[in-house]
Parts: structure tokens; sequence; C-alpha cells
């Protein structure tokens, strides 16, 4: 399936990813490519599944919701590596 | 490589985990001496392969005085004191982990993985990381960003990927086991190309816990041995409930040494005739018609069988993997850890932070990373949506079904690990599709969430091949029966690579 530079960018917009020219073409070239091989799944019949999961018996399981907290030291190293950080909190540029 | 100890001459190169166990319990050699002795190894030799991210000198030596003491005070444990490797996606508490990835250079995990957790209850000694393909995406360990890892069988080929590192270190025997991970096939093909046993458990089967994600829904942590036997005592270690995992099976693991010699007289094997054909490398083809012979002679019964869902797995594979790819790897900003680096946003105030995840993404992610998750991005976006993941997610059931089915006539399926040796370093890497078909006997036992092992069953212009043995869910015991019987029989698994 052909696939248009403004849909790779858009799909880079999306990704959040910074590409460069050269990317934008290559990546059109060859998800264009992929995408076509993948194409043959659309003969797959698959007509007889009503419902997605039908066939998986996995069940889901639960735990209590309850936080637990990290000793300092998983603290410590966490926090070591952030950019930017105000007290025991990591700081971003405004979102809103 | 000889290592002097009591006057005796004792050879710790080749050592399988059993082998180590009893000189180790036997007071022949102890643990520090078996760190010391791969640390050198690793050392001198690993110049030549690239497969260690980083080597714990320190803190290898310090976990294997522990290992000493407790052998003294008369712990017997399987892995006390056995050195071990740890493919570089695993967490392991204040040491870094990259996942081969520019985005985590500098990554420091805060926390254990439950499987490192496990090992070090066990008493096994880390002695470093190893190379992977990018987050685990490949087959080959190129597209790791600190270079690629060569196969010691022939320094010019790849080792398979993306637990390349692991397999590349236990076949040149810098360590006793590894741990890898496997979505696709990343344990298993390695396995082949270096001549190894690799063992993808069912999923659910082990904790993902501290496993950097990839695809959630099929990744799987597993071991890369020596002998099948080894498989068995990792397997054992590392499995179970996790209450931080609960996709986590919780029923009781059974003890997997506990029937795997048992004969196999009777067993039913399934085999795919349309996977032994032309498209297999003439020597492999070759050794497979070989090892079901084998298997004939052990007693069990060989059963055609068909597959006709599983020729979709890979088109499946490649929609679903990237799709989870694209959601996992959202969280990699640069903000809280990982690649960053002061940059001007142009935008309103707003924007800015779009701009900065843009470029941290964009500028730390390499070539592989970035086609699957814009391919995942794109099969999850609004239009694509069904024709892509939807459709996918309904061809990965029937695919699941059939399997399910034809496990009500055979108790395993053979099939060949890869259709062919380890290729050159470079051969591929510039085609995404050719690279992505490497997985073709790998992906429909890891859609399926099926135990698969891989076992040498031969070489070929004097590279090894191995063979898979796939069985229903949860039914490890099946997997390593069969594998062991056959190691009992063969000496595949005893060739060693000169490099």
């Amino acid at each position: 399936m052909a696939i248009s530079k403004e849909d790779i960018k858009k799909v880079a917009g999306l990704a959040k990813l910074e590409l460069t020219d050269i990317e934008i073409e290559k990546y059109q070239q060859q998800l264009g490519k992929i995408l076509e091989y993948i194409d043959v799944l659309q003969e797959a019949d698959v007509s007889d599944l009503e419902i997605l999961g039908l066939g998986d018996e996995s069940v889901n399981q639960t735990r209590i919701d309850q936080a637990i907290s990290w000793s300092q030291d998983e603290v410590d190293i966490a926090l070591n590596q952030v950019i930017d950080k105000e007290g025991p909190q990591v700081k971003v540029n405004r979102v809103l | 490589m000889f290592l002097f100890n009591n006057n005796n001459k004792i050879k710790l190169d080749n050592l399988t985990i059993s082998e180590a166990h009893k000189l180790l319990m036997t007071k022949k050699v102890t643990s520090v001496e078996l760190t010391e002795f791969f640390l050198n190894r690793i050392k001198k030799l690993d110049k030549k392969l690239n497969t260690c991210l980083s080597v714990l000198n320190k803190e290898s030596l310090i976990e294997a005085k522990l290992a000493d003491d407790r052998i003294l005070k008369g712990e017997t444990g399987d892995l006390l004191g056995i050195p071990y490797l740890l493919k570089d996606n695993i967490l392991v508490k204040g040491i870094k982990t990259t996942a081969g990835s520019k985005m985590l250079t500098n990554y420091i995990a805060p926390y254990n993985a439950t499987v490192v957790k496990k090992l070090k209850e066990a008493g096994a000694v880390l002695l470093g990381k190893t190379n992977l393909d990018e987050f685990a995406h490949g087959s080959s360990t190129e597209t790791s960003a600190f270079g690629v890892t060569k196969n010691p069988w022939d320094l010019s080929r790849v080792p398979g990927g993306s637990s390349g590192g692991s397999a590349s270190a236990v076949a040149a025997d810098f360590c006793i086991f590894a741990l890898g991970s496997d979505t696709g096939g990343s344990i298993r093909q390695p396995a082949s190309f270096c001549g190894l046993t690799g063992f993808k458990p069912s999923y659910g089967r082990v904790s993902r816990f501290g496993l950097i994600a990839m695809t959630s829904s099929t990744d799987v942590i597993g071991p890369l041995t020596k002998t099948v036997e080894d498989s068995a005592v990792v397997l054992q270690t590392i499995a179970g409930f996790d209450n931080f995992d609960l996709t986590t099976e919780k029923e009781v693991v059974p003890k997997y040494l506990k029937n795997i010699n048992k004969k196999i007289k009777g067993l039913k094997i399934g085999v795919v005739k349309e996977y032994l054909d032309d498209g297999l490398e003439v020597n492999i083809k070759k050794g497979i018609q070989e090892a079901l012979n084998t298997f004939k002679h052990l007693g069990a019964e060989i059963i055609d069988i068909s597959l006709p869902y599983n020729k979709y797995s890979i088109p499946v594979y490649y929609i679903i993997t990237p799709s989870e790819i694209s959601a996992n790897l959202a969280r990699l900003d640069g903000l809280r850890y990982g690649f960053s680096f002061k940059y001007e946003a142009k935008g309103k105030t707003e924007e800015n932070s779009s701009e900065i995840y843009m470029h941290n993404r964009g500028n730390s992610f390499g070539p592989e990373v970035k086609r699957r998750i814009m391919l995942g991005t794109y099969a999850l976006s609004s239009g694509y949506f069904d024709a892509y993941y939807k459709k996918a997610m309904a061809v990965k059931e029937k695919i699941k079904q059939e399997y399910k089915n034809i496990f009500n006539e055979v108790d395993v399926i053979i099939t060949p690990t890869s259709p062919h040796v380890a290729f050159k370093i470079g051969e591929q890497v510039n085609d995404s599709l050719k690279m992505y078909l490497e997985d073709i006997f790998g992906v429909g036992p890891s859609l399926a969430g099926l135990p698969a092992i891989s076992i040498p069953a031969g070489l070929s212009n004097g590279l090894p091949f191995g063979l898979q043995i796939i069985a229903d869910k949860f039914k490890e015991e099946k997997v390593l029966n069969l594998a062991y019987n056959f190691q009992q029989v063969t000496a595949f698994h005893k060739h060693k690579p000169k490099f």
C-alpha cells in the first residue's frame, strides 16, 4: 500500500518523532513496502470469530490497589537522573 | 584455559551449571575463583566479540564471596555461586541499563527486576550486562547503539538477535549461563546461530517486572544455556507468580528436573511438511530430517500436521508488535530520565513540551526503533485501526486456536529454528522486510504464548543450526523432556567455536 509523504509527517507528529527530510523519504519507501507485505492479512478469513478474544481463556487477575512506597535509595537513584527538579518533584515546561 | 586449584588442573571454561555446581559443593573450586576466571576471560577476549555493555568487576566479586560463605554454611542451591550474564534490557538496581539505546545511555535502574531478585536470592553471581538490538528490536544485534556483537563461530557473522550479546557470551564461555528476552524469537534464533540451548517459556510463566517492555503481550524472559538440563535449572529459579506482573500464572511451578529424563516412547511429534521444503538451507533440511529419525528411534511417533493460519504470523506480528512498541516507548521523553539536552523551543509556551519530546526522541532513537514506532502509530491511527490492528488481533486468535486444536492430536511440534545459519554482518541490515522474515518459525509460538526451545541440531559448513520444539501452553515439561532425550544421544550441543 502506497503511503504519502504527508502521511509520514502526520504519523511522525503523532508519535512525537523529529525526522529529517532524508528520514521522511526513507520511511515513506520502507513503510510502504512493509504495509504492502502486511496487506496479505486482508485475505485471511476470520468471519467465524464474532467477538475478539473469543478463544482466549486468560482471565484478569487483580491485586489490592495500594500504594507501596519506594525505599529512600530507590527514590534517590530515580531523582538523581532527572534533568530539572524541585524538591522530590520533576520540573517540566508548562503543558497548559 | 585452565585454572590451578588445590594442585588439580580443572578446566573451567566450558562448565555447565550442573558441573560447576558439583565443583562448588565438593569445594574443588570457589565462586570467587570461578568469577575471577570469567571476568578475566571477558577482559581478555571480549574485544573480539563486543558481548558485554557493562562488566561488574567489583560487585560480582562481592556476590561471589557471599555465595562462598553460604556454601560454607551448608547451603546447596543449584545456582549458588554460579556466574551469569544478563541482557541489558533487564533492570538491576543501581546499575546502568541501556536497552542498547542512546536514549538510555546513562540510565541507572532504581529497582531490581523480579528475575534478578530471584537469582540474587538463589546466590547466582551477576558478571555484567549484555548487548542487544536497540530495545530488543531486531534479529541480529546490529541495531544496538553500542556496536554489533560478533558470532564466535565466525567473527564476520551476526550472533542473531535480539539477545545476541547473551548468546555470543555463553557460546564464548564468558559465563555459565545468560538470560535473554524473547518476543518473537529473540532467544531461540540467537541460540540457533550460536550453537546453544535457548528456551522461551510460556507467556506468563516468568515475571516481566523490570524487563523494559517491547511487546507486553508476547515478551518473555528465558535462559540461554549449554544444555537442556541447565535450562530447566534456571527456569525453575526464575518461574512463578509475581504480584508485580499479574499476567503471571498462579499455578504451582512443576519440578522441571523430575521427569526430564523420562523415556519418550509413544510421544507424538507434529511436523508441518511445508516447513521442511526448499526454503530451507539444504544442510538444515537434512539435519532436521535426521533429528526426526533420532526421535523415531527413541520411540516417538512423527505425525504430519497442517497449520494454515500460521502463514499469517509474520504480518500479524509486525502489526501487533509495532503497535505495542509505539505505546510502550511513548514514556521515553527524556524529561524524567534518558537522553536530553538543552533545547530552545521555538513555539509558544504550550507548544514547547511537544517540541522537546520530538527533539529528544528524534535524536536518540535509532532507525529500527523509529521505523517500528512509525509503523505502530500508523496501524493504530484513526482510519486504519480496523484494517490493521483489529484484523491482526482476529487472525492472532485464529493462530492460537489452530495450535490448541493441534495439541489435541500431538504432544509437541518440531520445526527448524531458523531457515539458515548466521548471516554476514551488514548483509540484511538495510532490508527491513527481509530482517522481519528472520522470525518466520519463531513468532507463531510467541503470538500463542507457547513454550518453545531451540537446541543444536547440527553444523552446516562449520556453523551451528538449531531445531525448535513447541508444546501447549504451560507444558514446559514436555519441551524439556524431549529436548533432554535428544541431547543424551547427540553431541551437537558439545561443539565449540574457536575464535
